[in-house]
């Protein structure tokens, strides 16, 4: 019956129970109603639940040993933690060839603080100096390993030691050296075994080996690391790692092409992050299933991730980022032939780059444009693009402006003399691309 | 500061003020509304001055720890003695994450069935396991935390209702006999039967709505 020809009653709601799926159209339109339905439902399957019957009485008192236990447990690594802020300082005194040196020289370093606060550290030296990371792991796992696991609780150094040898697998990952990455693993996975509370650890390091194993082309062995991962996070309720698991296994799925399985992943994760807080990461899923839809020829869609990544990458104040991505707007409207778009796209970013000072990448769009401009043999527009981009360069001054400007001379110069074709500003962008990377790297024009 | 402080530390999100705030949120145990009470009193004392690592863990296991002794004891039928060390073995193994915890009391209770299931994995060669003994995580497990909770606080809700009503509604909904065979059981009609069980089940979920109330 209908309340007020309004809401289901009780009653009815309860007749609905024992229905999978009642084929009541109020329902399907009433959210209170399938919200108190479903109270219903939850609740009788908790009726159904034998725990829900079972008498025995389930102390009520917080333990005062195990309180200790925690107290003087958290003291310690807080004691410690702060003792290894001081040693490290010391520790990575010089360059990382004498880090290893002044462990030999001081074994009071040897202490589970020290190995904490070296892998705290292995992040933003994988940011700035990739080889340092990998020797700040070898000092965590040289450390750990060497631990006396008597002076602490049961799991504390097999757990200390698999979490050094994981942050070991993917500095060497990082810097390519996949097979030393994979015996790592093994260690880190070894010692994690060891403790009894290890599903959530031994996820992370899956997540770690299917990274490393797309490396190494074992794929469906790394896909599936990457979803065994995938299905222990979401028991832990960590949805930031679900999404780098499912990335992972997206990527591995890029690899062999198979960009449908991708897209039905990436959709789902976007489902779930949708109403989550991790919005740097909802942009990074909404970029990557822009760039899979691309893949699949579904141009709108992938235009439209594409743009919802950059207004959350704008959101979180990310704007070198959110450029970024629209400049991939650009791109993807320039394949589709859409060279009007793409050409006020590529303007607009060009623009956005130069105020954020950024000259080496507002140089390698207006290459963008040229490419568009000489399929439509608009060389005095090309030859303009040359001549800014040079006197940004010189303006900038930076380490590598003479070989940019070499580059795009000769562009200029087949610009004037009406030979420049779009795979030569093609070759030039991707020079310029490498060369921040690559300083004493030569200009050689393109073969004929 | 450590791993663990980093843990704690970073959940205490600034723009909340304080930790007692977070350890509030997603907070729907099944503790007793007495000792749901004395653990907002610690809480609220201590806001004035940051908690040292030590007084968060204490607070996050007076919070957590009759939720994760239910689903080891009731779950996982493991002894209280033992599961007391495991609550133990579990808030040890969070101090030393050494990473953003996205969902505190979802990451608790996972572990707490990890460390269940090692418990028996441990004993397996010497007793029987429990039948829905998982070797694995649970995949469904994203709300896991929360239906440990509900089903807690229903166990709970239960015992404020009329025996007639209890038994009611185990004969119904545990030992599966159709309202017929309540109504034999009951010596009344099919019908008053039928009408018992909706009003015994429209009762707890009235008594559970008053108990997640009070709950933090």
């Amino acid at each position: 019956m209908m309340v007020g020809e309004r809401h289901y009653d009780e009653e009815t709601l309860l007749s609905f129970l024992a229905q999978d799926d009642p084929n009541a159209e109020h329902l399907s339109n009433c959210a209170e109603c399938r919200e108190k339905l479903d109270s219903f439902r939850l609740i009788a399957e908790a009726l159904a639940d034998e725990a829900t019957w079972d008498e025995t009485p389930i102390s009520d008192t917080p333990n005062p040993d195990t309180i200790a236990t925690l107290r003087t447990f958290a003291d310690r690594m807080a004691t410690e933690d702060a003792q290894a802020e001081l040693y490290l300082q010391d520790l990575l005194d010089g360059t990382r060839d004498a880090w290893m040196s002044n462990l030999r020289h001081h074994p009071e370093y040897r202490t589970p603080g020290v190995v904490r606060k070296l892998i705290e550290t292995i992040p933003s030296a994988l940011d700035t100096m990739p080889r340092d990371a990998v020797e700040l792991t070898a000092l965590a796992t040289e450390i750990a390993d060497h631990l006396d696991p008597a002076t602490s609780t049961p799991d504390t150094v097999s757990r200390l030691r698999g979490a050094a040898w994981r942050e070991r697998a993917y500095a060497l990952f990082y810097t390519g050296d996949y097979a030393a990455a994979e015996r790592a693993l093994c260690a880190s996975e070894s010692h994690f075994i060891e403790s009894s509370v290890n599903e959530y650890d031994l996820a992370r390091v899956g997540v770690v080996r299917a990274l490393v194993e797309r490396g190494l082309e074992k794929t469906e062995s790394a896909i599936s690391a990457a979803r065994t991962s995938a299905d222990v996070f979401a028991a832990f309720g960590d949805l930031s790692r679900i999404a780098s698991a499912r990335l992972a296994e997206a990527h591995l799925l890029f690899t062999l092409g198979d960009f449908g399985a991708a897209a039905a992943i990436l959709g789902s994760l976007e489902l779930q992050l949708q109403s989550s807080e991790v919005v740097d990461t909802h942009a990074r899923v909404l970029g990557t299933l822009g760039f899979c839809c691309w893949k699949l020829g579904r141009i709108e869609e992938a235009l439209h991730y594409h743009e919802a990544a950059a207004i959350l990458l704008d959101e979180l104040g990310v704007r070198t980022e959110s450029v970024r991505v629209r400049w991939n707007v650009a791109c993807i409207l320039a394949s589709e032939g859409r060279m009007v778009e793409a050409q006020s796209r590529f303007e607009s970013v060009h623009a956005e780059f130069r105020l954020l000072g950024m000259t080496s990448a507002a140089t390698l769009v207006t290459l963008d444009m040229a490419e568009l401009l000489l399929a439509n043999r608009k060389f005095e527009a090309v030859e303009k693009i040359c001549r800014d981009a040079m006197r940004s360069f010189e303006a900038a001054g930076i380490p590598y402006t003479v070989r940019a400007l070499t580059a795009l001379s000769y562009m200029k110069e087949a610009a004037r003399e009406r030979t420049a074709t779009p795979s030569l500003a093609k070759h030039v962008r991707e020079y310029l691309t490498r060369l921040p990377h690559e300083a004493n790297l030569l200009f050689a024009p393109p073969p004929e | 500061m450590g791993l663990k402080s980093s843990n704690l530390q970073r959940s205490a999100d600034p723009s909340r003020g304080d930790k007692a705030t977070v350890l509030e949120e997603n907070s729907s145990d099944a503790a007793p509304a007495g000792r749901k009470a004395r653990s907002r009193v610690i809480v609220e004392t201590t806001t004035p001055k940051p908690a040292s690592a030590a007084d968060d863990v204490e607070t996050l296991y007076r919070e957590r720890r009759s939720l994760l002794l239910y689903v080891a004891s009731r779950k996982f039928r493991i002894p209280e003695s033992d599961a007391e060390n495991l609550v133990q073995e579990v808030f040890l193994s969070f101090l030393q994450t050494g990473t953003k915890i996205d969902n505190v009391r979802a990451w608790l209770v996972a572990a707490m069935c990890n460390a269940s299931r090692h418990y028996w994995r441990a004993r397996g060669r010497t007793e029987s396991l429990p039948e829905d003994f998982g070797d694995h995580a649970d995949t469904r497990s994203l709300g896991l935390a929360d239906q440990f909770a509900l089903n807690m606080t229903i166990r709970q809700a239960v015992q404020y209702l009329p025996e007639r009503c209890q038994e009611t509604l185990r004969l119904h909904y545990f030992e599966g006999h159709s309202a017929g065979e309540v109504a034999r059981v009951l010596e009344t009609t099919s019908r008053y039967a039928e009408k018992l069980i909706h009003n015994c089940l429209n009762r707890v979920r009235e008594v559970y709505k008053k108990i997640s109330a009070v709950s933090p």
